[in-house]
């Protein structure tokens, strides 16, 4: 607020300029809808009651603001932008009859007589993300209170408003920083603090209750009594993640390695097309450097997707008796993989297995209505390489088909718990670059059971235990290292830039439900 | 089960009375001097809408698609036995025909092409005598239908005399056929062959004809084996006009049902062996049973016989398959 301004004005911005600097609040991820009922819905958010003040066409309000401005406009505070509007109360005219006080229970005040007094207990209610809030600011712009009012709910009788400190409050009840991740201002009003009380009288709904409340937080985050915000739904599906795992292994013929250790990378990013029904997924550099023995695997790109399709994928017309048609749905989406390596497979000393490029279709046998979860066939075929450095390059080209059965399930909304499962075939042709032999069949055969679990959170990047157990067969390796495998692994992962899952689009698509 | 020639036209007899009894009760036949619009294998009159509001094709040009098809064969052995077990035969070729009226003159021109028809027999036949690989370059049929056909004599007065035929042309162009060794030959290729037909039908509809008629040919045989380090012997074969061919065939009007009936006979002169009879015969029966996103699948069976008494062997002389099978039609009429 500017300095020599009157401070008994009462000013509302409508996410104006100062709403941002005021607020210091995140943008939101979505638009926020209007209540129901008074609070909201007459401009702004600001209660809608005959006590609103700041609306153009509110000619009650400013009767019940204490210290109204006068009407010659002087002072007005600049709202600096076109979307802002200021707008000034008049004075209520002295043969005007008085209305009716209203009825709102408030909280005691503190001493200081400037703010509340601290609630006795922790707050049990918490203030709705999709509610629109209401900021004040005290003579220094600062956010001093925030508050919102909703309908009343279930057997509930009247209204009830919510209010919270606009910083967060340190261990020993000292101001702490200013909320995070906290709503704009829909209303912002710059008031004495000394005329709190007079000012929420005039302005929460006739019948309400002001009780203290936890300020909101975004879908997927929480806030504690002290407003402090944390995260608390996580999209494992969108992270870069490092790990680390103890990963030992039984092969045959090579024998036991119980000291094998592996260090885990990748990245990954999945999203839904705009109209909901496809999912995108792409991993970039996926691998791991396995240690005591030396290993290594890795992806350059990795990409599936999955289809929810809406129309039928075969239409089967029948011709015994009356011509009928029958449609056939089959979700079928597509992947490839590019530019895979990996370095000593199965332990083997000179060998590399370079993958230049392999593709096909999948089929969702089931996938979740946001098709986090799926069960799936993938099929397709491979090309690759594999490198023989042993008296010079050997390389030895292979192509072959490839299927797998694979299902990935999220059981909880938060994104805490995921287990995966592939079973993978591949029947690759090698032959040799010179020609010197002929091609031969090989084989090679995996499977992998995992299970995830997020149990930490630092500066809210998710900290998760992972288990498996898997094996398999190939043939294509170099004698002394072809034959079976059976592995476990056992790790920890951490992960970044992980955010919260998209629930509301997994709400509109049960809404929508398949056409 | 051991057969002979002289069972085949009894056979041949019984396969057609089953598929014209088949015909009979079919849906109506199309209005014959009405034209193409009798039919509903193309445009609004071969689809249909059901009680959800789905639309689907029902009508079907079995003579313009793309078809993809595979089945099984088999054959008569070289010593008059069958040769088995049944092999697989996979199949592809490109159909097309169409009308070109001239509404003044009241004719119509039906012209039906096929391009790269491609036969391969995947597995064993055995000894049996037939080709393993069967591709034809280009063949067609054009047949000019007249509403009312006449013959003009040019006496002093030029006279018209009614006529009960169209008539029409047939041509088939690089036919190569492979065949087991048995034969004696590494391939046959029939260079061209062309017939001036006589259609007694006198449909207006495509794939409906009853013909007939006369022509020439030049086939060429290659003597011995491709992988012999000898060179491969060549023989030419001509037919001076004197290769009689006949043939029928008949089509619902959704184009679900088809039957066809063809051979030729005549004689043919070689450079090698003089004059001599040569002979074929072909019945089929094709019926859509399926479509599958509007394609249709359809099953067929088909019989085929061949006399072929160039050849050193006497026994392979005869030349009998059976196929039975499945094809997919992309359809290329709207």
């Amino acid at each position: 607020m500017p300095a020599g301004t009157n401070p008994t004005w009462i000013v509302m911005i409508c996410l104006g300029p100062f709403a941002g600097a005021a607020a210091r609040a995140a943008p939101p991820e979505r638009p926020v809808p209007e209540p129901a009922g008074p609070v909201g819905s007459g401009q702004d958010g600001a209660p809608a009651d005959e006590g609103t003040i700041g609306t153009s066409s509110d000619e009650a309000g400013p009767d019940r603001v204490p210290g109204a401005p006068p009407s010659d406009g002087e002072g007005t505070p600049e709202t600096g932008g076109e979307d802002a509007r200021a707008v000034r109360p008049e004075p209520p005219p002295e043969e005007a009859p008085s209305p009716p006080p209203r009825r709102v229970a408030l909280p005691p005040l503190g001493e200081d007589g400037r703010m509340f007094e601290p609630p006795a207990a922790t707050p049990d209610e918490r203030m709705d993300w999709d509610l629109p809030v209401t900021c004040l600011h005290d003579e220094s712009g600062e956010v001093f209170l925030r508050y919102q009012c909703r309908p009343p709910r279930g057997r509930e009788t009247e209204w009830l408003c919510l209010y919270s400190p606009g910083r967060e409050t340190r261990e020993d009840g000292g101001k702490g920083p200013e909320l995070e991740r906290v709503q704009w201002c829909s209303a912002s009003f710059w008031i004495r603090p000394d005329e709190l009380v007079e000012f929420l009288r005039s302005q929460l709904p006739d019948g309400s209750r002001l009780v203290a409340g936890i300020a909101e937080a975004p879908p997927g985050w929480r806030r504690d009594e002290r407003g402090r915000v944390f995260q608390v739904n996580f999209d494992l599906y969108r992270r870069v993640y490092l790990g680390t795992r103890w990963y030992p292994a039984v092969l045959s013929p090579a024998g036991t390695e119980l000291g094998r250790v592996g260090l885990e990378f990748g990245s990954r990013i999945e999203t839904l097309s705009d109209d909901l029904r496809s999912r995108y997924r792409i991993q970039v550099l996926p691998g791991e450097v396995l240690l005591n023995p030396l290993g290594v695997s890795g992806m350059l790109l990795r990409f599936d997707s999955s289809r929810d399709a809406d129309d039928p994928f075969l239409r089967f017309t029948t011709f015994w008796g009356t011509p009928a048609r029958h449609d056939l749905y089959a979700d079928v989406g597509g992947w490839f993989d590019a530019l895979g390596v990996e370095y000593r497979p199965r332990n083997s000393d000179d060998e590399i297995q370079l993958r230049f490029l392999a593709g096909g279709l999948t089929w969702d046998l089931w996938h979740s209505p946001d098709m986090y979860s799926y069960v799936r066939l993938r099929l397709g075929a491979a090309f690759d390489d594999l490198y023989l450095d042993r008296d010079g390059v050997d390389n030895r080209l292979a192509l072959g088909p490839l299927a797998a059965v694979e299902g990935d399930f999220t059981f909880d909304a938060d994104g805490f718990h995921h287990l995966t499962f592939g079973s993978s075939y591949e029947a690759p042709f090698v032959w040799r670059e010179d020609g010197a032999a002929a091609a031969t069949f090989t084989q090679r055969f995996a499977n992998e059971l995992a299970y995830e679990v997020i149990f930490l959170a630092i500066n809210d990047q998710p900290l998760t235990f992972r288990a498996s157990v898997g094996g398999g067969y190939r043939s294509d390796v170099a004698e002394g290292a072809a034959g079976w495998e059976l592995t476990a692994g056992a790790g920890l992962r951490f992960s970044f830039w992980v955010p919260a899952r998209d629930l509301e689009a997994l709400r509109e698509i049960r809404a929508r439900g398949r056409d | 089960m051991r057969t002979s020639a002289g069972a085949f036209p009894r056979a041949m007899t019984a396969l057609l009375g089953a598929a014209g009894a088949l015909l009979a009760s079919a849906p109506a036949v199309a209005q014959e001097g009405s034209g193409t619009a009798a039919t509903t294998t193309s445009g609004e009159a071969a689809w249909t809408t059901d009680a959800e509001g789905r639309r689907f094709r029902v009508g079907f040009d079995p003579g313009s698609r793309w078809l993809l098809g595979g089945g099984y064969a088999t054959g008569l052995a070289a010593d008059g036995g069958w040769a088995g077990p049944a092999a697989g035969m996979a199949e592809t070729g490109l159909q097309y025909r169409h009308v070109v009226e001239d509404l003044e003159e009241e004719t119509a021109w039906k012209l039906s092409h096929e391009f790269l028809a491609v036969r391969a027999w995947l597995g064993d036949l055995g000894t049996a005598p037939v080709p393993r690989l069967d591709a034809t370059l280009y063949r067609s049929a054009y047949l000019r239908w007249q509403r009312q056909g006449f013959l003009t004599l040019p006496t002093t007065t030029p006279q018209r005399v009614p006529f009960p035929f169209n008539i029409g042309l047939d041509v088939a162009a690089g036919r190569f056929e492979t065949v087991p060794e048995e034969t004696g030959l590494a391939a046959r290729l029939e260079i061209l062959h062309a017939h001036f037909l006589l259609d007694a039908w006198r449909s207006r509809v495509p794939g409906r004809f009853a013909q007939f008629g006369l022509g020439f040919g030049y086939d060429l045989w290659l003597a011995g084996r491709f992988d012999a380090d000898e060179p491969l012997g060549t023989e030419h074969l001509v037919s001076p006009g004197a290769d009689f061919v006949a043939g029928v065939r008949t089509e619902t009007r959704d184009g679900r049902h088809a039957v066809e009936a063809h051979g030729s006979c005549g004689g043919w002169w070689s450079n090698v062996r003089g004059w001599g009879l040569r002979a074929q015969a072909a019945a089929s029966y094709e019926l859509v049973w399926l479509a599958i996103n509007d394609q249709p699948l359809s099953a067929y069976v088909e019989a085929a016989y061949r006399y072929e008494p160039f050849l050193d062997d006497a026994g392979a002389a005869h030349e009998f398959r059976a196929t039975a099978g499945l094809r997919l039609g992309i359809t290329l009429s709207e």
